[in-house]
């Protein structure tokens, strides 16, 4: 029986899912900081107020800084991958699309301007700032002398 | 009235570091420190013990989320957020970006392996919007009894409960201002007062946390936070008028 399933079901559409392009640049950041910086790219459970089906949250962390990390952006589609949704903070907008609505997300209709747009995003001075940062307090911290503080708290509540 | 805070947690303050330091330490024997976030420049935060205690474990623009491990307590996790404005965002919006905050939360709860967190901000909310109220919001609920039920089922999913005192201090029925943030405008629905500047605790900090323990302030011994008008003093002072809790740890 040849059934009602056309023989070309079943293929892989020749696009490469956001996720993957996510995935692929976040495992080359490491290599530039010996490790001591890193991007994760993290798969969010839908929540029933997401407006897109898959979500995923791009991390810049610091593996021996208290497991340090920053929400530099995330990405949402739908099951047709794309257009893909770009959420940058206001700061991040300003630097990298600032001839658009500040509060306006930025979407990307093809993998190419997926691309540009995370090229525009590890490029920023903000991206750049954020990993200076943890790098230079990760350096000083190996060379200081590990002390613990005197100043122990020795109250019974903590006043905020 | 001297409350002897130990950390201050401070929103929108366009006063540098280093001179709000030199302030809070001027005819103080125990000082204050500074500890500053790494990624998050929109919260500033001033403690009087060493900021090692105190370490940022996950940050975005407008959130910080410290580990607070003094030696010998219980440690927690403190949230401090400023989160968008209605004057940029819609009740919608800031309902949706709620989902992310509440979902930041647990990637931090399930980094440090507890969910005993304090979530405190400026919210640009009220206790009773839907980004706080809802079960993938915030989820804050108005009484113990609730969240001491830890959790509760939505179209399958758990979601965790936050407790949220501030509705015990809506309206003139309790001490201090009816509320943190004074807006008046000339359309129909307009609340005046409003809770903006919350805290909301986990259930599993509620048996440190007792209810009298939380106060909205309107002086101290320099004078009145508020106008003649008995709002806040936007143009000597600040439009919000700050909150006071304590931990009893």
């Amino acid at each position: 029986m040849n059934g009602l399933w056309p023989k070309d079901i079943g293929e892989q559409l020749q696009v490469i899912a956001p996720v993957s392009i996510l995935r692929r640049h976040a495992s080359l950041l490491g290599s530039k900081t010996n490790n001591l910086v890193e991007a994760k790219v993290v798969d969010f459970e839908r929540e029933l107020g997401d407006l897109y089906e898959f979500n995923y949250g791009f991390y810049i962390t610091a593996p021996t800084l208290n497991r340090y990390s920053y929400k530099l952006f995330t990405i949402s589609h739908n099951i047709d991958l794309y257009p893909v949704i770009i959420d940058v903070d206001a700061e991040l907008k300003r630097e990298i699309d600032p001839e658009n609505e500040i509060y306006k997300k930025i979407e990307a209709n093809s993998e190419d301007e997926m691309l540009q747009v995370l090229k525009k995003i590890f490029n920023s001075h903000k991206t750049k700032k954020i990993i200076g940062s943890l790098l230079t307090i990760i350096n000083s911290r190996q060379k200081e002398t590990v002390t613990t503080s005197e100043e122990n708290y020795n109250k019974e509540d903590l006043r905020f | 009235m001297n409350l002897k805070i130990d950390v201050v947690l401070l929103v929108e303050c366009i006063v540098p570091p280093e001179v709000m330091l030199t302030a809070l330490n001027e005819k103080r024997i125990k000082k204050y420190h500074y500890a500053p976030g790494i990624g998050c420049k929109k919260v500033e935060i001033f403690v009087r013990f060493s900021s090692e205690f105190i370490q940022p474990i996950h940050e975005e623009d407008r959130l910080t989320i410290r580990h607070l491990a003094l030696p010998g307590k219980l440690d927690l996790l403190l949230a401090v957020t400023h989160f968008p404005s209605k004057l940029s965002w819609s009740e919608s919006s800031q309902a949706l970006e709620c989902i992310e905050l509440a979902r930041s939360i647990r990637f931090a709860e399930k980094k440090i392996s507890h969910s005993r967190t304090v979530l405190v901000g400026d919210l640009n909310m009220n206790p009773f919007e839907d980004g706080v109220i809802s079960a993938h919001g915030l989820h804050g609920v108005m009484s113990r009894s609730l969240a001491n039920k830890k959790s509760r089922i939505v179209q399958s999913k758990e979601y965790a409960f936050f407790y949220n005192p501030m509705w015990n201090l809506l309206g003139d029925a309790t001490p201090g201002a009816p509320g943190t943030f004074y807006y008046n405008d000339s359309q129909p629905i307009v609340f005046f007062w409003n809770m903006f500047d919350q805290v909301l605790i986990r259930p599993d900090l509620l048996s440190i946390f007792h209810n009298e323990d939380l106060k909205i302030i309107t002086v101290d011994k320099n004078g009145s936070f508020l106008s003649k008008q008995g709002i806040p003093d936007k143009d000597r002072l600040s439009d919000h008028l700050p909150i006071f809790f304590k931990l009893r740890l």
